[in-house]
């Protein structure tokens, strides 16, 4: 039997998988510290790969159409953040969960009103065309780039919050918002840091995903669902859960593309309901 | 007014606004207007479709993401039922009865045990699956493409005269919400109400929370897929848009216009969100738009709804019992 | 150097707090004694900013903090100490002490001085701590920031004699190297309180009944324990 196909859906899953955990990531933060399920968090995303797209067409300039994508996406985030979803915070759940859902749906909208119906694409930059073989197949410069920058985020994610007063102090408002406020840490300040990071994360991951697949409209309603799934599967809160099932579905999906293209998705959110079922706090949450 | 005090319980302002609202509903036919007749079938559709959601949500306190599903499994359960087992409208729709109380049943046994977070996203999560499902399962539902051609003329009866099938619907529509208002008088009402305002206290009264919130997910489910069995009858087709999760957050707008803790609040939502979209159908192009900023605006300006809004300004002239009209 | 004037207190439309008056000066050790319910912990977040809503006048050190948020008045050097500690579970009593200290450096030799015995504890997560030493390590980060006032919710709750006496040495110690502290206890602890603190107050469904001199309330000893414990 050959396997070079499964060889390929393999490493195909595994650039899939990073882009999963940057947009993971976004919302595992906002999450934890805000305590708000962002349901806007991937049309967030999308807007990443259209401002992506935009500046590229005027700029040509890969790296500088990358940093305007983050940091124009987390700007963003921050206005949302002070004018509507900090009036949120201390109401239910339910109302935070309506808010950031109306923001998704406005901003879904908005994009088509700016940037049309079509899908969008950039070229992936010249310097990257090139590719590695590994195992007889051919893996692109370009996906080995996103594969090595997820991971290094993961490190990066880490370190941070482990080893800088920045991070403890994220760690601490994450625990208990009320203690902090007593310690002296500006937990509102906290929450707009943590917003602008999380949607800037999004931003990113945006960014990197238009040279490989086409953006358009209802790429953000798929990829939240994606991300939640992978969010609640890894356990609410768990940083490297949260990485190593990213990779996982990644990987896990496109070898199901393979084998059953009829049922793929399906079968896909069958095991995450499963796992849940015997495992409700997800596979790396603790209780 | 003098009743006795048996019937002063049951009776409020709701079953009277109610009852006078389904009768407006009867003469409309008599008018001879096609196109009323249609707005007030899809009036009285997502009307069942907004009361059944908000069972869940006004009362129990469960937001649902995925209540496109229970719509959509009603609506294919009729058209799968009608167009390979049995060619009739009405067995069809009570068909699809017990498939939606099985289906809430496993839903439930699958999202409920896991706080309200974890619910609204489950929920989400599930009607993708049913969606992707339904897309996917090309050979059974037809894909993208959908069912067409269920019958509105059956073995049994014979839908195929608008009016006919205008009372046919209203039959349902009388039927669920006359039901829906004995629940909520019910020690049932009363109980899933608590369970809304503060779930931690109910065990101690020796209520289990999730047997309780089973109870309003069936229920809620139930209607829900009737509705939706209803809609697949009306149009004749029935394709996976209804199950997507955009469509499942109608009947949530619908609660949230008209004031979800009011009994009426979602059928007065309903009527609302049909005329409004019936009317700008022409520019309906960024539909959706509007939809989230009226979401937004709602959360964040007028939480209580269009009921609430009209209980603040009477509520400034002090007239208690105006109380009456909340669940 | 903390004066509260005429405060109420507010959880939603339920009042918990009624017209509260008492002014507290530089080096003084307080205990606020009542029963449960009384309003002595809300009375402790009032001040914080913490949860409730409230009218009326706090002033610190001649600044109407009346209205700052909670993290403006603890940089003013207050340290609330809730009845849990306040540690951070999962994080360890470095990390917990870290986090009060801010971007200083920790002088270990200056909590060594107050508690001996902190080395053994540094790497262990909050959570794996005893109730006793929960309730020590998050005293000692009283050191690590300027603390001049101390607010201490029930700092020897559920912890044995010994460790309650080594407590209050604890405090007592701090107390004369110049922080001021205000503790709260259950009428359980009269006793013990009395004997270490130089002023005392008595909370009673939600009002201050009672604020004066050690001295004098131990010659009116039975008015206090009519006010505490019927």
């Amino acid at each position: 039997m050959d396997l070079t196909p499964f060889l390929v859906q393999a490493l195909t899953g595994l650039y899939k998988g990073s882009l999963y955990w940057i947009l993971a990531l976004g919302l595992i933060l906002i999450f934890g510290v805000v305590r708000v399920i962002n349901f806007a968090h991937a049309a967030f995303y999308v807007t990443g790969s259209y401002i992506m797209y935009t500046f590229y067409n005027h700029t040509g300039n890969f790296i500088i159409s990358l940093i305007m994508a983050m940091v124009l996406t987390g700007a963003l985030g921050v206005a949302l953040e002070v004018t509507v979803i900090r009036r949120v915070y201390k109401l239910e759940t339910i109302y935070q969960l309506l808010a950031t859902f109306g923001i998704a749906l406005i901003a879904n909208e908005a994009q088509k009103l700016i940037w049309g119906k079509g899908v969008v694409y950039i070229p992936i930059p010249e310097t990257l065309k090139g590719g590695v073989s590994v195992g007889g197949v051919i893996l692109n410069h370009y996906m080995t780039l996103i594969i090595v920058a997820g991971f290094l985020l993961f490190i990066a994610t880490i370190l941070f919050m482990n080893n800088t007063v920045t991070g403890l102090r994220i760690r601490a408002v994450w625990r208990d918002p009320v203690m902090s406020e007593a310690l002296g840490i500006n937990t509102k300040l906290t929450y707009t840091l943590v917003f602008f990071i999380g949607t800037a994360l999004a931003g990113l991951g945006g960014a990197l995903t238009v040279p490989l697949i086409s953006v358009g409209p209802g790429l953000a309603d798929y990829l939240i669902v994606t991300a939640f799934i992978i969010v609640v599967v890894a356990g609410l809160g768990s940083i490297t859960g949260a990485y190593i099932v990213s990779i996982l579905v990644g990987v896990f999906s496109s070898i199901l593309v393979l084998t059953i293209p009829e049922l793929d998705i399906v079968v896909l959110y069958m095991i995450a309901a499963l796992i849940l079922l015997f495992r409700p706090q997800g596979l790396f949450g603790e209780r | 007014m003098f009743l006795p005090p048996r019937l002063r319980v049951l009776i409020d302002g709701n079953i009277i606004a109610l009852l006078l609202f389904i009768g407006f509903l009867a003469v409309i036919p008599l008018s001879g207007h096609r196109f009323y007749m249609y707005i007030a079938v899809l009036i009285m559709i997502f009307g069942m479709f907004a009361m059944g959601y908000n069972i869940l949500f006004g009362y129990a306190g469960l937001l649902s993401f995925g209540h496109g599903l229970f719509f959509g499994v009603g609506a294919y359960s009729v058209a799968l039922f009608t167009l390979n087992v049995y060619r009739d409208p009405l067995v069809g729709v009570l068909f699809s009865i017990p498939i939606a109380l099985l289906t809430s049943i496993l839903v439930g046994v699958l999202t409920l045990k896991h706080g309200k977070v974890y619910f609204a996203i489950l929920t989400l999560a599930l009607s993708m699956i049913f969606w992707s499902a339904l897309v996917k399962l090309r050979w059974i539902t037809g894909g993208t493409d959908g069912l067409t051609g269920i019958p509105k003329r059956g073995v049994l009866v014979d839908l195929s005269a608008p009016t006919t099938f205008y009372y046919f619907i209203l039959v349902f529509f009388a039927a669920i919400m006359l039901g829906l208002y004995a629940l909520n008088k019910s020690r049932y009402g009363l109980l899933l109400r608590a369970l809304g305002a503060n779930e931690d206290r109910l065990p101690f009264l020796g209520y289990s929370t999730f047997t309780l919130r089973m109870i309003a997910l069936t229920v809620s489910g139930v209607v829900s897929a009737l509705a939706g069995s209803l809609y697949a009858v009306f149009y004749s087709v029935v394709t996976p848009d209804v199950a997507y999760w955009t469509f499942g957050a109608e009947p949530l707008v619908m609660s949230l216009i008209g004031g979800s803790s009011y009994f009426l609040g979602p059928l007065v939502g309903a009527l609302i969100f049909v005329s409004l979209t019936t009317a700008v159908a022409r520019f309906a192009e960024y539909w959706m738009l509007l939809l989230g900023a009226a979401l937004l605006a709602m959360v964040l300006f007028f939480r209580g709804g269009l009921l609430g809004f009209l209980e603040s300004l009477v509520g400034g002239l002090k007239l208690g019992v105006y109380r009456r009209w909340r669940f | 150097m903390l004066s509260v004037e005429n405060l109420n207190g507010y959880y939603g439309l339920v009042q918990v707090l009624f017209s509260i008056n008492f002014k507290v000066e530089r080096g003084d050790m307080i205990a606020l004694v009542g029963s449960n319910g009384a309003g002595k912990t809300s009375l402790l977040k009032s001040i914080m900013n913490i949860e409730l809503r409230k009218e009326g006048k706090v002033i610190f050190e001649g600044k109407d903090v009346t209205r700052l948020p909670p993290h403006k008045i603890a940089r003013l050097g207050i340290l609330y100490i809730p009845d849990t500690g306040g540690l951070y579970h999962g994080l360890t009593t470095l990390e917990n002490m870290q986090l009060a200290a801010g971007r200083k450096t920790i002088d270990i030799n200056r909590i060594k001085e107050i508690y001996p015995r902190i080395e053994a504890l540094l790497h262990r997560p909050a959570d794996k701590l005893s109730g006793g030493e929960r309730k020590i390590v998050s005293i000692l980060r009283s050191l690590l920031v300027e603390t001049k006032l101390l607010l201490l919710d029930e700092p020897t709750e559920g912890v044995s004699p010994i460790i309650t006496e080594e407590i209050y040495r604890m405090l007592k110690k701090l107390n004369e190297e110049g922080k001021t502290i205000i503790v709260v206890e259950p009428g359980s602890r009269l006793k013990i309180a009395l004997k270490h603190v130089n002023k005392i107050g008595v909370m009673r469904t939600g009002k201050l009944e009672y604020f004066d001199t050690t001295e004098k309330a131990l010659k009116e000893l039975e008015l206090l324990k009519k006010l505490i414990f019927i």
